[in-house]
């Protein structure tokens, strides 16, 4: 009797670039968080709000906003809108705070991390999951709002590709400086519970001590500490709106100071991580 | 009630998903092999005997009492988690003692308790070592050391044996078979087929929430009568041996595995182990090896569930 | 025999509580919420070292009531009380208690009793401390505002007992108890003053002021307003704090636990 086995040829697959492997972790992150019912509606409600709230804002300019020029300054108001901070927080604590997290406490960052994925790949990727997300509700309101508004003449073409130009930097500003510290905050704990707790802590926590401080001991650089002010006053300077409590110059550095340094934090923690198992 | 456990038809539902389905068994003394594929319902099963879940119907009794929010109950009883998560924080020293303390024992009784049951499961030299720095199998002795220390009449182990090196598998069946020969009742679940074998010969198969099997594996094996009892016979002439053997009635066919190998499947095997010798006594061909691949869990477990 | 099974329920509290107060103060999480906690020593200790000229009790008083009632308080309650039960579950390590001959409602109740010594235990020395500092550096001496150190010490334990049972109810309710309490803790108790009428009374910020108000003497908080008294808000709190670990103890009773994969 004999036997005859098939003949075994080894598979030759040519391996995809880089980008197709941060692509392929987009794609299954985003899949992941529009399956979560916490997500859809932190990213459906706080895009209503802040988009409605503005469009309101440019209808009734009059009423809302009486004294307000309709000039490139008007859409600093939109800008100042408490709820793109509040959801914006929301957002990154909400998504942001178990990018990582997740992956150490499942220990799929080890899945992760055995591709010929690099720590680089792996940030870039899940920052590219977060950043369109917060700015659904950084950007996207800032910028369809002199978009509408030129649409109906209530502004001049040219305020509003200005405006529009300006609130994508500053909404960028923004997404990015959330982005780097819920990212940071998800790569120092297993719990993701706790990195949302921490990008509430980093909001709130700073933004209402230096705002009572400030008003206490009536020492307006205090409010250097919160890094709302701190967008506030590069917007005010960005839409040419009238002066605030501190300068652009410091804040902007400030804010991408923290944004760079973050980040990096981010890089060199997960460089260093081990996944254990339990 | 006669068994230590007693479950008559009892269903639980996860959602839409059944974890038991109408689940009747009786579980005796001394050591108990739950033995079912993955999502069984082994699991689903213990946490309703620990009151961990609750069933949803029929009837569940342990050691004669209900034990869904049976506080007394717990003092007889010894559980041994699958998972693998201590409170990673405290040393295996301060988990064991300081669960025995939830039994209410003194502190300096609960610390002799302690060191008695790490010593009986090897943990004594990593005991002051705090148990997130323990291996998997250091892990499961820990969980075994708590669940035995404060003298359980009852040990319920849900996978003991999972991601136990060879030499702390050994160390945990001896501990669970000293544990039974001193008069304690244990129901184990596992994969390792031949390594509860080893230890008992009772078993309850389950298998899509159902109880298929239960008692003892040879007698499980007897009753399979639509599966013929294998029997492989050494014989340097395996085909003059079938002749000989052809007139026996409870002989169902032949297979000639190897050149010197006959196998005879027999509904009866002990007519069969009967006949033989006469036969190879009457002259016939030599028979110079025997062994039943057959009378096994893993037989068993196939039969009925593969 | 009573003796007997009293000593053994003494043994019980006292491991449930030991154990949780271990959890809460000798792991790594402490570092976080010890930090939050000291955040009134800190910045009192910044504001004397920075030689700010008004620094007072009336300061002390306008910077705590915002900064440590409306942000410390919370986020160390909801941080310590959210991890309980919650955790417990998560992390698969509460089928050992749970097999021990404890029942549920007496779990419950002695974590919680863990829980509020390691709260005060973060929140009390920091506030005291800031008080010594302030009082240092305004140059009056220790005992000429003790009604003001009487009164956060007192609204801290309140706010701790409050705040933590909420939590606690939330935990064992919800299955993110953090996103909930962040809700209440950051959105309700700061927007409620700003509605109009009675909606207040259902904030527990509202009653811990009520307190202030009341007992402090002289101050910014002295003018808040507040129909209720200290002794109404210190029934409420209580009320709230025991009602929320009755229930908590009551839905624990009759919960099964799937335990995660």
């Amino acid at each position: 009797m004999s036997i005859s086995l098939p003949t075994y040829t080894r598979r030759d697959m040519p391996l995809l670039g880089r980008g197709h492997r941060i692509r392929a972790i987009i794609t299954s992150g985003l899949r992941r968080e529009f399956k979560r019912p916490a997500a859809i509606v932190t990213v459906g409600v706080g895009t209503l709000i802040t988009t409605a709230w503005s469009i309101i804002s440019v209808f009734f300019a009059p009423f809302l906003l009486p004294g307000q020029p309709l000039d490139l300054s008007f859409f600093y108001t939109m800008a100042a809108n408490p709820a793109i901070l509040f959801f914006v927080t929301l957002m990154a604590s909400v998504i942001g705070s178990g990018l990582i997290a997740d992956d150490l406490d499942t220990m799929a960052l080890s899945l992760y991390l055995s591709r010929p994925i690099t720590h680089r790949d792996y940030l870039i990727a899940k920052a590219a999951i977060l950043v369109p997300l917060i700015s659904m509700v950084a950007i996207f309101p800032l910028v369809l709002t002199p978009f509408l508004a030129a649409l109906l003449g209530r502004f001049s073409w040219v305020i509003v590709l200005q405006a529009i130009g300006l609130s994508l930097v500053i909404g960028l500003l923004l997404t990015a400086f959330y982005a780097s510290v819920s990212l940071f905050l998800s790569s120092i704990t297993r719990r993701k519970s706790y990195a949302a707790a921490g990008v509430f802590a980093v909001t709130f926590g700073l933004t209402i001590p230096a705002e009572i401080l400030s008003l206490a001991t009536r020492n307006q650089s205090l409010l250097y500490l919160s890094p709302w002010e701190d967008f506030l006053a590069v917007a005010r300077a960005a839409f040419g709106a009238s002066a605030g409590p501190i300068d652009w110059p410091g804040a902007l550095a400030i804010l991408l100071g923290v944004t760079v340094l973050a980040s990096l934090a981010t890089y060199i923690r997960m460089r260093a991580v081990e996944v254990v198992s339990g | 009630m006669s068994g230590v456990v007693e479950t008559n038809g009892v269903s639980k539902w996860y959602g839409e998903v059944l974890g038991l389905n109408a689940f009747t068994a009786s579980f005796g003394r001394g050591i108990t092999g739950l033995v079912g594929p993955n999502g069984a319902g082994k699991s689903t099963l213990f946490k309703l005997l620990i009151g961990q879940l609750r069933a949803d119907q029929g009837s569940l009794r342990m050691l004669d009492e209900d034990p869904w929010n049976n506080v007394p109950l717990k003092r007889r009883l010894g559980y041994c988690p699958e998972h693998n998560q201590l409170y990673g924080w405290l040393s295996g020293q301060q988990f064991v003692e300081t669960l025995l303390r939830l039994d209410g024992m003194p502190a300096r009784q609960a610390t002799l308790a302690a060191v008695e049951a790490l010593k009986l499961v090897g943990l004594s030299k990593a005991a002051h070592r705090p148990t997130r720095t323990y291996s998997r199998g250091m892990r499961q002795r820990a969980k075994l050391a708590q669940a035995l220390a404060h003298k359980p009449e009852i040990l319920i182990l849900d996978e003991p044996l999972s991601g136990a090196d060879p030499l702390a598998r050994v160390q945990i069946l001896r501990t669970i078979s000293d544990f039974a020969r001193d008069g304690g009742h244990a129901l184990m679940s596992t994969h390792v087929l031949y390594e509860i074998e080893r230890i008992t010969n009772n078993i309850v198969l389950i298998h899509n929430g159902k109880a298929i099997a239960s008692g003892d594996i040879h007698a499980i094996r007897a009753l399979i009568d639509e599966h013929p009892h294998a029997v492989r016979l050494t014989t340097p002439r395996p085909r003059d041996l079938a002749q000989v053997l052809a007139g026996m009635d409870h002989i169902v066919a032949f297979e000639f595995p190897a050149p010197d190998a006959l196998l005879v499947r027999t509904r009866k095997p002990d007519a069969f182990y009967k006949e033989l010798p006469e036969v190879v006594v009457d002259g016939g061909p030599e028979v110079t090896g025997l062994e039943s691949p057959d009378d096994s869990l893993d037989a068993v477990f196939r039969y009925l569930v593969g | 025999m009573i003796g007997l099974e009293l000593l053994r329920v003494l043994r019980q509290a006292t491991t449930v509580t030991g154990l949780t107060l271990r959890y809460l103060l000798g792991t790594r999480r402490v570092i976080p919420t010890a930090l939050l906690g000291a955040v009134p020593f800190i910045l009192t200790l910044a504001l004397a070292a920075g030689n700010v000229e008004n620094f007072d009790i009336v300061l002390f008083q306008i910077l705590l009531v915002p900064l440590f009632l409306q942000v410390v308080l919370i986020f160390v309650t909801l941080v310590s009380a959210t991890t309980l039960i919650r955790e417990e579950i998560e992390d698969n390590t509460l089928p050992y208690l749970l097999t021990r001959p404890i029942s549920k409602p007496a779990i419950v109740s002695y974590k919680y009793l863990g829980y509020l010594a390691a709260v005060l235990i973060l929140l009390i020395p920091p506030l005291v401390l800031a008080y010594v500092v302030t009082d240092l550096y305004a140059g009056d001496s220790f005992t000429a505002d003790l009604d003001v150190l009487g009164a956060f010490i007192i609204a801290t334990i309140l706010g701790s007992a409050a705040y933590g049972a909420l939590f606690l109810f939330l935990s064992v309710v919800v299955r993110k108890p953090l996103a909930a309490g962040l809700l209440f803790g950051f959105v309700w108790e700061s927007i409620v003053g700003s509605i109009p009428g009675d909606v207040r009374l259902l904030s527990i910020i509202h009653y811990l002021k009520s307190i202030l108000k009341d007992l402090i003497a002289v101050g910014p908080v002295t003018f808040y307003e507040s129909t209720v008294s200290a002794e109404i808000a210190f029934a409420v709190l209580i009320g709230m704090a025991v009602a929320m670990v009755v229930l908590s103890m009551v839905r624990l009773h009759g919960m099964e636990f799937r335990q995660k994969a």
